[in-house]
């Protein structure tokens, strides 16, 4: 189930640097940045999680936004330290901001179904288990058509392929750049929503372990691949899942990063990836 | 007086972070490890004086060889990959060490009680520097005897054929490949280097400190020694010197800086990375000092 919203966050990277050839390293706290304004929303204006879901996604697409035009625009033809290091900076004021709002205190996400189970043949399933993965596997579906049938689409892809070929064709690249930078953020924000759901508890760090999650999953699923991701985000799920099972859970992190390791060592371009290593 | 003598000292160390950091980025390579390295060495160093006893200048040693040995074999393995793959692979390898450092215990029954680290509860009861009656002012000195030993070092470097190399593979690797370097060797050579000088800075910490936390080795310590280099400039390691004294005194001396800090840290490295990209301290800025310096002499010469 985790693996869902994995492949969530994934592809959250993958659509970025796919686009723009960056990583946003902010958009770890921007998934955090989510979860918060969907439980602010929840406690304190009493709003219903589909509502505070949507509006969370609504505002972590415009703060997507603000931090593409702010670090990673203006760095487009720079060094290829420059988007690292400037969003870098957005994730410590990010991440500082919103811990000096809800301190790094651990909080209680209210869900309508937090012990609802259902029982099917044998086999109980918690209900937000169930939400999680019907509106992961919704999204992915929603944003594979996007990118694969729409005009729009198209251009996202032709803006993949070249930049420079597709501003000639006359695509207003840095527009469907802050789109499609918006629909990272807002997918990260949901994604956010569903492990706040799905847990039951928000805190602070989320965004860092979101960040590396991500990063566990694109080097997994390939650097910029959107089916990629969501394989990758799938296969950390399982490895999560089965590790728990024999090892002691504190040995789950050190297992995936491990995993990633080996992966970045043995086949760098992920196993549904571009061939970036000859691009870089 | 004890106030001033401790910021000093903090300040050491973040310069002495600062550089570990430079080390590594002069090669152009971004390493998000350093913070782990620092906590290598700290965990090291306390672990030599507190458990096995041994005196604090053998114990910075080891911590620093131990740190250098893993950041080599780590270099060589990692330094294959291309840009920011290795800051991603350093970026994972930092949190396995937290992770590690979390569930990590080896603490002995000592006299004093129980010694060493302790899984979550960290590693508490570095007393060497009590012990041995080591003031504060005797271990600012040895930080800033270590600094300048260091500063030494860099400058050596810096005028060195291997600062050159340095140079030649942070700006073009083709060309460095061309000329006939071993990049790779160069890559890892700096990573070691960058290493073993965070581990000698956390060694001086953990005694500083008296306690340690796995949390403080994170990866939020290597975003640190990225901003003082940032901002304080790439291009020499004055820029890593200025800026991590910088970033260190002005939070203390303002309140307000103080409460907001890693806010302000946050701003000042976007700020700086699209306005002045290669730091406040550039090589123009050096040769505009130097020049400066010599005007201000100027009469002595024309005397000649």
């Amino acid at each position: 189930m985790y693996g869902c919203t994995y492949a969530l966050v994934g592809i959250g990277f993958n659509l970025v640097f796919g686009v723009m050839n960056m990583i946003n390293l902010a958009h770890g706290e921007v998934i955090m940045a989510g979860a918060f304004i969907a439980l602010a929303l929840v406690v304190y204006l009493d709003a219903p999680l589909v509502v505070a879901g949507l509006a969370a996604a609504a505002a972590c697409a415009l703060i997507g936004m603000i931090v593409e035009r702010t670090c990673l625009r203006p760095v487009r033809r720079a060094h290829y330290m420059a988007p690292l290091l400037t969003t870098i900076g957005a994730s410590i004021v990010l991440l500082e901001i919103f811990i000096k709002i809800f301190s790094t205190d651990e909080w209680l996400f209210p869900t309508p179904f937090e012990f609802s189970q259902i029982k099917v043949s044998g086999l109980t399933i918690r209900v937000s288990y169930l939400i999680t993965l019907g509106v992961s596997l919704a999204l992915m579906v929603a944003l594979h058509l996007w990118i694969t049938r729409t005009r729009s689409g198209r251009a996202v892809r032709a803006i993949a392929e070249n930049v420079d070929a597709a501003r000639l064709m006359g695509i207003n690249v840095n527009r469907l750049t802050s789109v499609t930078i918006a629909l990272a953020s807002a997918l990260g924000a949901i994604a956010g929503v569903l492990v706040a759901v799905s847990s039951s508890i928000v805190s602070t760090t989320m965004g860092a372990e979101m960040l590396l999650k991500g990063f566990v999953v694109i080097v997994l699923g390939g650097l910029g691949s959107i089916p990629g991701a969501a394989l990758g985000g799938v296969l950390l799920g399982i490895v999560e899942v089965v590790t728990v099972g024999y090892l002691p859970s504190l040995y789950r992190d050190f297992f995936s990063f491990g995993l990633l390791m080996v992966v970045l060592l043995v086949r760098p371009t992920g196993l549904m990836g571009k061939r970036v290593a000859e691009r870089a | 007086m004890d106030y001033a003598l401790t910021l000093l000292s903090t300040t050491g160390i973040n310069i002495i972070l600062a550089l570990s950091m430079y080390a590594v980025m002069s090669t152009g390579q971004l390493s998000l490890a350093q913070g782990a390295m620092f906590g290598i060495g700290a965990y090291t160093a306390a672990w030599c004086t507190a458990v096995a006893g041994l005196p604090l200048w053998l114990a910075l040693l080891i911590g620093s060889a131990t740190a250098a040995a893993v950041g080599a074999v780590l270099g060589a393995v990692l330094l294959r990959l291309t840009h920011f793959y290795f800051a991603i692979a350093t970026l994972a390898f930092g949190e396995l060490v937290r992770v590690f450092l979390l569930n990590f215990e080896w603490a002995v029954e000592t006299p004093g009680g129980l010694v060493g680290p302790r899984g979550e509860l960290g590693f508490q009861k570095i007393y060497y520097l009590a012990e041995h009656g080591v003031t504060v002012a005797q271990f600012t000195g040895l930080v800033w005897a270590i600094l300048a030993g260091l500063f030494l070092l860099f400058a050596l470097i810096d005028v060195s054929r291997m600062g050159s190399a340095f140079k030649i593979v942070r700006d073009d690797q083709l060309v460095a490949a061309a000329m006939g370097l071993n990049t790779t060797a160069i890559k890892v050579t700096a990573f070691g280097l960058g290493s073993a000088v965070a581990a000698l800075g956390g060694g001086l910490y953990a005694h500083f400190a008296t306690f340690l936390l796995p949390s403080y080795f994170g990866f939020a310590r290597s975003f640190e020694a990225l901003i003082y280099v940032a901002v304080g400039g790439i291009d020499t390691f004055i820029g890593a010197i200025v800026g991590a004294a910088f970033l260190t005194l002005v939070p203390e001396s303002a309140r307000v800086v103080q409460d907001y800090r890693m806010i302000v840290f946050g701003l000042l490295l976007i700020l700086v990375v699209l306005f002045r990209p290669r730091g406040i301290i550039d090589r123009g800025t050096l040769r505009w000092l130097s020049l400066w310096v010599r005007a201000r002499h100027a009469p002595g010469l024309t005397r000649l």
